[in-house]
């Protein structure tokens, strides 16, 4: 990039530098010719297909078609420098120089024809071409400010909605029923009657937690309902929104759009040890009705808020392992680029969970359809690039990244024992790859083997005087081979490394060499660093300290970019000079490696006498007890905190300008956050996303409650808000909802109450009525849309009703498997409540994929409802289902025939057979043949299986 | 949040017969599957299939995915200045993905084998593949494959899903959605012995896609096991005593309809008759007992080492025969020689070429070669550059892939990578590209095979891909 003002050409998200320079090119006669006899039909034939007014194409926003289209460029800036071969884009591309840059794309040009170009950019781009930029482009602004005044993005108004005026004054429960009620008299339409209770009682219960009733509670609920009426429905609501079930129910679709697993998915599925507290956080939260903005602010910045007790602490910092739970392809060898995949990853996930945007669609270019640009994005990435996920190795291997954990506060002594173990666990880390690193021989050792990488050239790199010869004899080597001087020549060979370090600081110089007894013992060794030359001997009969291989030779100051230089010669020397490779490692990395090495009583640990092998099963046996131990699976703060750069069409290494860490303009119009130094700007973030002038946050969850209970959204596109979404069906209830909830403080307990008592979530379904004929989807909630049970309360049903399942609350699910989750997760021995089973990634359980469950690697707020064959299969042969019909069989078996039967319906369906139904069941069991209980097995199967059960009225 | 189409939408209360269809084959392709079905029983009609946007050439795909990815320079892109200059320095920059220890020497290393030209086209191929060497004149090679991923796991999702660091679809899943399926009693999309690992799941997942379209699996990480099936396919009792439990089952579905007038109702007693059918005919597709002698010996089934890969290409042409429109088989995890080159790739080529030849022979013994696309390669190739002293490292930059059969030239080459094998040049295909064309075959373009989800419209091909027409025969 040339210039640092931008504008916006092309149409939206393409930006495109100026140039400064005014491009005043000769346009003589004979350069003119030139272009049009030699340049022109080049252009015309390689060029105008991808960036041509004519083609309707300008790939990467460059035209080719007019002088002007080069000179300005695309976004990459200018394509030609006039005269300025060297700098010219276009040269650079044509020439196949740089991997990423390749034009013609797909096949290189002769050259003969690269020359022809190169020539005219010499001569000073001569081009006749007039046609101006504007004409091929249209510009495009976001009208920020008219955005901020629409339904979805426009801060809460002071005045209440008013409650619209009804004719039926009776109908009313609630006043969100007067919002409904309106419109169907509105529309004149007539709202279903009431459920009948055993219908209204099975809703309830699994609404609200996830099972159904027992026959017996069933029956209660009927009776006081026809006994006490609207007192009944109250108890028996109060009594469900009480129970441990309604949080692990309503947990269950936060942990959706959580995208919460116990594993990675991605590249390497490794386990999520301690993923399940962030579960269990969830869970809690509903149950204790933990104020929304609370909820939101802890999952946000939860490490970086204040705490008064340990316990207050322990919970914020479990809840903030919501930013790192996203799926990591943790093997990226550019690690910038899983920085950046990671913080989009959150950016996404927020943007959708909590503010219904699409903000990971601004990445690349402005929104396509919502006001959000690629600065929005870019200013929220700095925040989320300032927070660190991916972090050092994992398991040893020096190509995986591992992800940070955060001890949480425990008493004392426990604390220190901790802290102990965490650091154990690094320093064998670091220990296996150094003994991996000295075991192996015979030309593998590589940078990948190094306990601190540093920047390493081997003996290839320098640049020799005289002829040294090349050896592999010694396996103590790095690389394939080194080279020595065979005590020749003595002061006419040198070795110079010229060495290139990517930050300044002081580093570790180090040399490698294989020792021996007839080496020489003064090779001198000069060090060229930023704060001068220096002079050094080494004494090459010694092992070398550092995995016996380098030694360091002292610490030095260098400056990035700046010259640092190792050179060795055999000036003076009589023994054999040994050249294999110069190291530079930056003394910060050693520091850290020393205090590790402190806490582990400085080398005196039994670890340090450890093979290699046995290092390993440490390994393994470590991270097994730091599978249970007092970790979280927290962000924190980086230590490099700071803006980042927008990223030209996305892509990692093309750099725009640096973009000043804010938050969307769409919601935030007053200047950007002040964030103290060395802070990513998330606690900015929390507080300002929780901020009472956020009407969106608001309007987006309670449409989630809404949608959870009455079937769809007020707003059907539950996490999408924007111009693509659909339009709220009753614009002043979301509004109403949305101030209440607001007034309320963020009580999700009390909002769902209201929604269950109101008359609107009553209704029957009413299948026939006029109104199921007019308003199929039903927008106007006019009565009750049945729903299919989810995969989770089907399971749990069948695993209840089957008398298997278990209501313990789980605690630290996964533990008990390896490093990663591949297929190893049979959730049919595990009778507990799925929203505890392990959640692997690639590898749901068979039972919850099957019906839909949601995709654990992304954030879902309305799953989708398929209809497949599988699920049939599964309904007719799985052998959860079977064995949950053969203990129910088997429990209707003490009953005698008709009795038998209407035990089986009352116990799966909650309700009695009528005379037909009983006729056929019996006769169906009579012609089972001799095992009656086999035939009763069946007959609970086909209940179970019957999509009665699986539909909820 | 997800534009469903309606059918798989539980709010739609009305139905109809039309809605049961829809439910049970799902897809904007739901319609075309019958019409496929029909426009195949009446013969040419000439009428496009609704869902497809062009007279497709190929109608399935067998993709012969070979995990770890196999040396281009080894097997069929013959180098002779490699060859010529084994042991000297590459005179251009190696790419920067490479172990820095193999980078900072980067000397190239010939090939261990010998190369011939084979049939009538006269293509290469290395003495590694000795029996698909006979086939030479079948095959259109690609010698310009380039992909996104430097490491397995991005290259391997970038391959299967068209994207190396997010959730997307898989291929065989957009085939799927697009498509539909030509036998209603089998799925559209089936992976033989998928990986594990390297995303797993996800190289056969639909990701936002409907369920209904992920790959359905038999077997695992390039092994088939002998008693490979689909998952909850057997009912563990006697067809009779199931008959009659689905009688009144399906009549208590029936009356529930009656009351409830739920379309997903009806879809699931549509889709109850589905599984039946599909319990019968699935079993007899998998079996491979009734497959003559002859047959099972050329693909090598019942010796060693070809046993296993035989039978994964023989249920491979068995699905095809029956009606699947994506058929993967995968080796297992077993081509990434960073070191012992030679024993590796001579193991796993013993392993796969005598089924691959085989399963070439039968296609096209059947005439089924004609219209079914056969895809050969890994997720990316090696490189001409020797790493430690007997191994090649990854190489996105420039590797081969093959086709045959459905629509492509047979006999041909296309593309170039430079002297040395390293970096395609000439033609390049992205492995974008090389999906934009695969879709062709199959009469879907590309850029309109879309699916609305958070607001936004997804393909496989994100932004890129260009069809490369060149290859069409």
């Amino acid at each position: 990039m040339r210039s640092n003002c931008y504008i916006r050409v092309l149409g939206p998200g393409i930006l495109v530098a100026l140039l400064s320079a005014s491009p005043a090119a000769s346009a003589d006669s004979g350069g003119t010719t030139f272009f049009e006899n030699e340049v022109r039909p080049l252009l015309v034939k390689h060029c105008y297909e991808c960036h041509s007014q004519e083609s309707g194409k300008a790939k990467g926003g460059l035209l080719l078609d007019r002088r002007e289209g080069w000179a300005t460029g695309g976004d990459a800036g200018p394509a030609v420098v006039p005269g300025k071969v060297a700098e010219s884009l276009l040269i650079t591309s044509v020439r196949y120089e740089k991997a990423d840059l390749q034009m013609p794309p797909k096949s290189r040009l002769s050259a003969a024809e690269v020359a022809v170009l190169e020539r005219w950019v010499a001569m000073g781009a001569p081009d006749p071409r007039g046609d101006s930029l504007a004409a091929a482009t249209q510009k495009k602004q976001i009208d920020f400010a008219a955005a901020r005044q629409t339904w979805a993005y426009r801060e809460h108004q002071s005045a209440p909605v008013p409650l619209p005026d009804v004719k039926n004054t009776d109908w009313p429960r609630e006043e969100m029923d007067r919002f409904v009620l309106a419109r169907l008299e509105a529309a004149e339409h007539q709202p279903a009657p009431d459920a009948p209770a055993r219908a209204l009682v099975r809703r309830l219960y699994y609404d609200l937690t996830g099972l159904p009733p027992s026959p017996a509670e069933a029956d209660a609920f009927v009776d006081s309902m026809n006994r006490e009426g609207e007192s009944a429905l109250t108890t028996l609501v109060d009594r469900l929104l009480a129970s441990a079930s309604f949080g692990e129910t309503w947990g269950r679709h936060w942990l959706d759009l959580a995208r919460y697993a116990d594993s990675n998915g991605g590249d390497r599925n490794y386990t999520y040890y301690q993923a399940w507290r962030y579960r269990n956080y969830v869970i809690d939260a509903f149950n204790a009705d933990k104020p929304f903005y609370t909820f939101v602010k802890e999952q946000l910045a939860g490490d970086l808020l204040p705490w008064s007790t340990d316990a207050q602490r322990r919970e914020q910092l479990v809840a903030s392992t919501f930013l790192t739970l996203g799926p990591k392809m943790l093997t990226e060898r550019d690690k910038e680029k899983i920085r950046l995949d990671v913080a989009d990853e959150q950016i996404d996930t927020v943007g959708r969970a909590f503010l219904g945007l699409t903000l990971g669609c601004a990445r690349c270019h402005d929104h396509k359809f919502d006001p959000v640009s690629q600065q929005d994005y870019y200013a929220l990435a700095g925040i989320f690039r300032s927070t660190q996920v991916v972090m050092g190795t994992r398991n040893g291997c020096v190509n995986v990244a591992s992800w940070v954990e955060l001890p949480l506060p425990v008493p004392e002594p426990q604390r220190g024992e901790l802290e102990q173990q965490v650091t154990r666990l690094e320093l064998i880390m670091r220990l296996k790859v150094e003994k991996d690193f000295k075991q192996k021989s015979g030309g593998k050792k590589t940078l990948d083997d190094l306990p601190l990488a540093g920047v390493v050239y081997d003996e290839a790199d320098a640049e020799l005087t005289g002829a040294w010869k090349s050896s592999t004899l010694s396996p103590k080597r790095f690389g394939e081979t080194y080279i020595h001087d065979d005590r020749q020549e003595k002061g006419g060979r040198q070795a110079l490394f010229r060495g290139s370090l990517p930050e300044s600081g002081v580093y570790e110089v180090r040399v490698a060499y294989s020792p021996g007894g007839n080496r020489s013992r003064s090779v001198p060794v000069t060090v060229e660093a930023g704060d001068g030359v220096h002079e050094i001997t080494l004494d090459q009969t010694k092992e070398p300290a550092v995995a016996g291989l380098f030694q360091p030779v002292g610490r030095f100051e260098f400056k990035k970019g700046a010259r640092a230089n190792v050179m060795l010669s055999n000036r003076g020397t009589s023994g054999y000079v040994m050249v294999d490779a110069v190291q530079f490692v930056a003394v910060k990395d050693i520091e850290r490696e020393a205090e590790v090495l402190a806490m582990s009583g400085g080398g005196t640990d039994p670890l340090f006498k450890m093979s290699a092998g046995e290092l390993s099963k440490a390994l393994t046996k470590q991270i097994d007890e730091l599978k249970d131990a007092e970790l979280a699976m927290a962000p924190r703060d980086a230590e490099d905190a700071g803006d980042c750069h927008l990223r030209i069409r996305g892509e990692v290494a093309q750099r725009g300008p640096l973009v000043k860490r804010n938050f969307p303009q769409v919601l935030h119009s007053g200047p950007p956050p002040v964030i103290p130094a060395g802070a990513s700007g998330r606690l900015e973030l929390a507080n300002w996303i929780t901020g009472p002038q956020n009407g969106l946050l608001d309007r987006v969850m309670v449409n989630r409650l809404w949608a959870q209970l009455f079937r769809r959204g007020i707003v059907g596109t539950v996490d999408n808000f924007g111009i693509q979404g659909e339009t709220p069906t009753h614009p002043e209830l979301l509004e109403h909802l949305a101030q209440q909830f607001r007034a309320s403080g963020g009580s999700m307990k009390a909002l769902i109450r209201e929604m269950v008592l109101s008359r609107t979530y009553r209704l029957a379904a009413a299948p026939e009525s006029k109104l199921a004929a007019v308003d199929p989807e039903n927008r106007f909630f006019g009565r009750h849309q049945p729903r299919r049970l989810s995969a989770e309360e089907l399971r749990d049903s069948l695993l209840l009703l089957g008398g298997r399942l278990s209501l313990e609350r789980g605690n630290a699910t996964a533990s008990s498997y390896g490093e990663d989750l591949d297929g190893k997760v049979d959730a049919t021995k595990l009778p507990v409540r799925s929203v505890y089973l392990p959640m692997a990634r690639n590898n749901l359980a068979a039972d919850l994929e099957v019906f839909d469950a949601a995709n654990p690697e992304v954030t879902v707020g309305e799953r989708a409802t398929t209809t497949v064959p599988t699920q049939a299969l599964y309904l007719l042969n799985s052998e959860v289902l079977q064995a949950q019909a053969r203990e129910l069989g088997a429990g209707a078996y003490l009953h005698d025939n008709p009795d038998a039967v209407k035990h089986l319906y009352r116990s799966v369906l909650g309700r009695v057979p009528h005379p037909a139904e009983l006729q056929r069941a019996v006769a169906f069991i009579n012609d089972g043949g001799s095992d009656r209980e086999q035939a009763l097995a069946d007959l609970a199967h086909i209940l179970l299986a019957s999509t009665e059960f699986l539909f909820l009225d | 949040m997800n534009s469903v189409s309606a059918c798989h939408r539980f709010d739609a209360p009305t139905f109809s017969r039309r809605t049961a269809l829809k439910t049970a084959a799902c897809g904007f392709g739901s319609l075309a599957f019958s019409s496929l079905a029909s426009a195949a029983a009446a013969g040419a009609s000439g009428a496009l299939p609704i869902g497809l946007h062009h007279a497709p050439r190929a109608r399935r795909v067998i993709f012969l995915f070979m995990h770890g990815g196999p040396s281009q320079v080894d097997t069929f892109d013959y180098k002779p200045r490699l060859q010529a200059d084994d042991g000297k320095r590459l005179p251009f920059a190696p790419a920067d993905n490479l172990d820095p220890a193999a980078a900072s020497q980067a000397k190239l290393m010939g090939s261990p084998w010998a190369f011939q030209q084979h049939g009538q086209s006269g293509l290469w191929c290395s003495e590694l593949f000795p029996n698909v060497a006979q086939h030479m004149d079948d095959l259109c090679v690609i010698r310009s494959m380039q992909s996104k991923g430097q490491s397995h796991g991005q290259a391997v999702c970038m391959m299967h899903t068209g994207a190396d660091n997010f959730v997307r679809p898989s291929l065989g899943s957009w085939v799927s959605y697009g498509l539909g399926t030509e036998n209603a009693n089998l799925p559209a999309f089936v992976s033989i012995s998928p990986p594990a690992g390297h995303g797993g799941p996800r190289n056969y997942g639909s990701a936002f896609l409907p369920a209904a379209h992920q790959g359905t699996t038999v077997g695992r990480s390039g092994k088939l096991g002998k008693e490979a099936t689909f998952r909850f396919l057997d009912s563990g009792s006697t067809p009779e005593r199931q008959h009659r439990k689905l009688e009144l089952l399906q009549a208590m579905n029936r009356e529930n309809l009656e009351r409830t007038r739920l379309a997903p109702v009806e879809g699931m007693i549509a889709s109850m008759e589905l599984a039946f059918r599909m319990q019968q005919e699935a079993p007899e597709v998998m079996n491979l007992d009734g497959e003559p002698e002859h047959i099972k010996d050329l693909y090598g089934i019942g010796k060693e080492p070809t046993d296993n890969y035989g039978r994964q290409c023989l249920l491979a042409r068995r699905f095809a025969e029956a009606g699947v429109r994506f058929i993967q088989v995968s080796t297992g995890y077993t081509w990434d020689q960073h070191s012992g080159l030679v024993k590796g790739h001579e193991s796993n080529c013993a392993r796969v070429d005598r089924p691959i030849a085989g399963l070439l022979a039968d296609l096209k013994q059947r005439g089924l070669l004609e219209d079914t696309l056969v895809v050969w390669g890994g997720e990316f190739g090696r490189t001409p550059i020797v790493q430690g002293v007997n191994g090649r490292d990854h190489n996105p930059q420039g590797f081969t892939m093959w086709l045959a059969g459905g629509g492509v030239k047979s006999g041909h080459v296309h593309g170039e990578t430079d002297e040395f094998g390293y970096y395609a040049v000439k033609d390049k295909v992205h492995m974008h590209d090389l999906h934009a064309t695969l879709l062709h075959l199959m009469g879907i373009d590309h850029e309109r095979l879309t699916y609305r989800y958070a607001g936004r419209d997804f393909r496989l091909t994100d932004v890129y891909g260009h069809v490369v027409r060149e290859i069409f025969a």
